[in-house]
């Protein structure tokens, strides 16, 4: 059985050979710590650990940023660019570097009114040819055969319009301003399924994914309330028409407790959710007892508990064994790896998933 | 004359310009700025605190209500100083180097503020010296200090640390918060207090001055 196979066996609640071994990343710093425990450079993790490559590798290479993009420019400082704006504006600054040193900051968040909203538009036009790979049908016929999922990233709204306007203006925007949210996310909608369709309906896809951080540790950033007011329905419609394509495996990439967002997503046409965050609250448990076979599950795996002993390594891995046989469900870590976890844990750790991941 | 409830009304609503032209009009009509930053704003971000503690209020409820306390403020402060009225206290607050998540940290700024305190905003990505300076040059009572990342969490030993080398520990009380931090990591590296919410530091930063 092939990883395309069993990964759509696995959604659709099917008994498989086993479980496919993923990680979710590792932190630069985790890496060069592993590198001086004698980890080999230049060669590939999934060769080294034994893992399947990550789901997320196998997403249509879309792009989904401005095009062209803001101007980087070098401030003088070493290692310190910014990324400009507009003559009056720089927005981001970032700052070269492995783990503490590495920052990128938001000096002033681009958008702020429609006017603002007008000038970004220019550069996020959804059938410019560049957001496609240069040579389409290469890529088409490259993957035609393929023994792995592949998957379409669907964009989100509200970690968006975040990232544009920051949490502060995007707050006062949802009550004071909706007529900017609502052009904003009517763009984003029309923006979203234009640049998808080429890809959709060319393409034999086999699951979907929205990234969405909008939750914190103790829960939803926004209420129930807003969340049907101005995304329900523009979830709805990017969904149906996945599900028209017959694409029907639609994940949600959130961090932070969802307990509240899952029924709103579930509502919304969107099936799955990833990587359940333990320390905020999160348990595939939980949400296989409360949704049963209507939730597809991924991650779950607490990543503190490489930082602890063997013994609670193993409770936490035997744990999923039951969730892992009765399906929709693929365990990983919960975040990327942290540097303070020495090789050796996570090669523990490892060895233990390849034991619960064999079902049969 | 004004209903101080009135502007904790409309503070608790989010309406900044209301609360400003309410503020505005108590002044005029010669009530004590004292008295409408404690019946007024303070009284309605106390019901903001409260009603985000419950899951009735989320983020933006807050914010939006933050954004119409400082709409207030702007008039109100000058007042303030005027008539020497006494803030709360003088708290600093950072997330600390090498993380830039704001959110968490803002909350904390603006319900500190809320609660009558003097706030000094260090923002993201603070190293502990600019901590330390802060809190040598600027006369800071409580320093809060807020993570999001396991791998930065450190950063808040290293700060104590910085602050215990500074001969500043017993100066200055200390509390830490943010989605990785527990009150078992606050005990393990000598900060005062740990807060799971930006509500609750209020109370937490209260009880270190008591």
């Amino acid at each position: 059985m092939f990883l395309r196979e069993r990964f759509k066996k696995i959604m659709n609640f099917e008994k498989v050979d086993y479980i496919p071994l993923w990680d979710f990343g590792f932190l630069p710093e985790t890496l060069e710590s592993w590198y001086n425990e004698g980890l080999s450079r230049n060669v590939s993790f999934s060769k080294i650990f034994g893992t399947d490559k990550s789901f997320e590798d196998y997403i249509v290479p879309i792009k989904w940023d401005f095009v062209p993009q803001f101007e980087e420019i070098n401030t003088g400082d070493t290692g310190i660019s910014e990324v400009v704006f507009s003559s009056e504006k720089k927005i981001r600054r970032f700052r070269e570097g492995i783990g503490f040193d590495s920052v990128q900051q938001f000096l002033e968040y681009p958008i702020k009114n429609k006017s603002d909203f007008s000038k970004i538009v220019k550069r996020l036009n959804p059938l410019s040819a560049e957001r496609y790979p240069e040579n389409w049908d290469n890529y088409k016929n490259s993957i035609k055969n393929r023994d792995y999922p592949l998957g379409i990233h669907c964009g989100g709204f509200f970690s968006w319009a975040e990232g544009l306007m920051g949490i502060e203006n995007l707050s006062n925007a949802l009550y004071n301003d909706k007529s900017l949210i609502m052009e904003m996310f009517d763009f984003r909608l029309d923006f979203t399924l234009k640049l998808i369709e080429k890809a959709v309906k060319e393409l034999d896809i086999d699951f979907a994914v929205f990234f969405e951080d909008m939750a914190y540790s103790k829960g939803s950033l926004i209420s129930p309330k807003l969340f049907k007011r101005f995304l329900s329905k523009r979830y709805r419609k990017i969904s149906d028409f996945l599900h028209f394509h017959k694409i029907d495996l639609i994940f949600m990439d959130c961090d932070g407790n969802v307990d509240e967002l899952v029924p709103l997503w579930l509502e919304a046409g969107i099936n799955g959710i990833y990587p359940l965050e333990v320390q905020s609250g999160n348990n595939p448990r939980k949400f296989r007892n409360k949704y049963g076979k209507n939730i597809l599950l991924m991650g779950g795996i607490d990543r503190n508990v490489l930082l602890k002993n063997k013994e609670l390594i193993e409770s936490e891995v035997n744990d999923k064994r039951d969730l892992i046989s009765f399906g929709g469900y693929i365990p990983f870590l919960d975040y990327r790896v942290s540097p303070e976890v020495p090789l050796k844990k996570y090669l523990y750790y490892l060895e233990l998933m390849k034991g619960a991941c064999k079902v049969c | 004359m004004v209903d101080l409830k009135l502007i904790s009304e409309n503070l608790i609503s989010g309406k900044a310009a209301k609360v400003k032209e309410l503020v505005q009009q108590a002044l005029s009509e010669g009530i004590e700025p004292s008295k409408i930053l404690k019946e007024g704003l303070i009284a309605g971000m106390d019901t903001v605190g409260v009603k985000f503690k419950a899951g009735e209020f989320y983020i933006p409820e807050v914010l939006i209500a933050a954004r119409a306390m400082h709409s207030g403020m702007e008039i109100l402060k000058p007042q303030l100083i005027k008539s020497g009225a006494k803030s709360s206290g003088r708290f600093a607050v950072g997330t600390v180097k090498g993380d830039v998540h704001d959110i968490g940290k803002n909350l904390v700024a603006m319900m500190m503020e809320g609660a009558g305190f003097e706030v000094l905003d260090l923002g993201t990505d603070v190293s502990s010296d600019k901590f330390v300076d802060a809190v040598k040059n600027k006369n800071i009572e409580v320093l809060g200090m807020s993570s999001l990342l396991t791998t930065t969490m450190p950063m808040m030993k290293e700060t104590i640390d910085a602050l215990a080398a500074n001969g500043l520990k017993g100066k200055v009380k200390t509390i830490i918060g943010g989605a990785p931090v527990t009150q078992n990591y606050a005990d393990e590296i000598g900060a005062d207090a740990y807060s799971t919410d930006a509500a609750s530091a209020v109370d937490k930063v209260k009880a270190l001055l008591k």
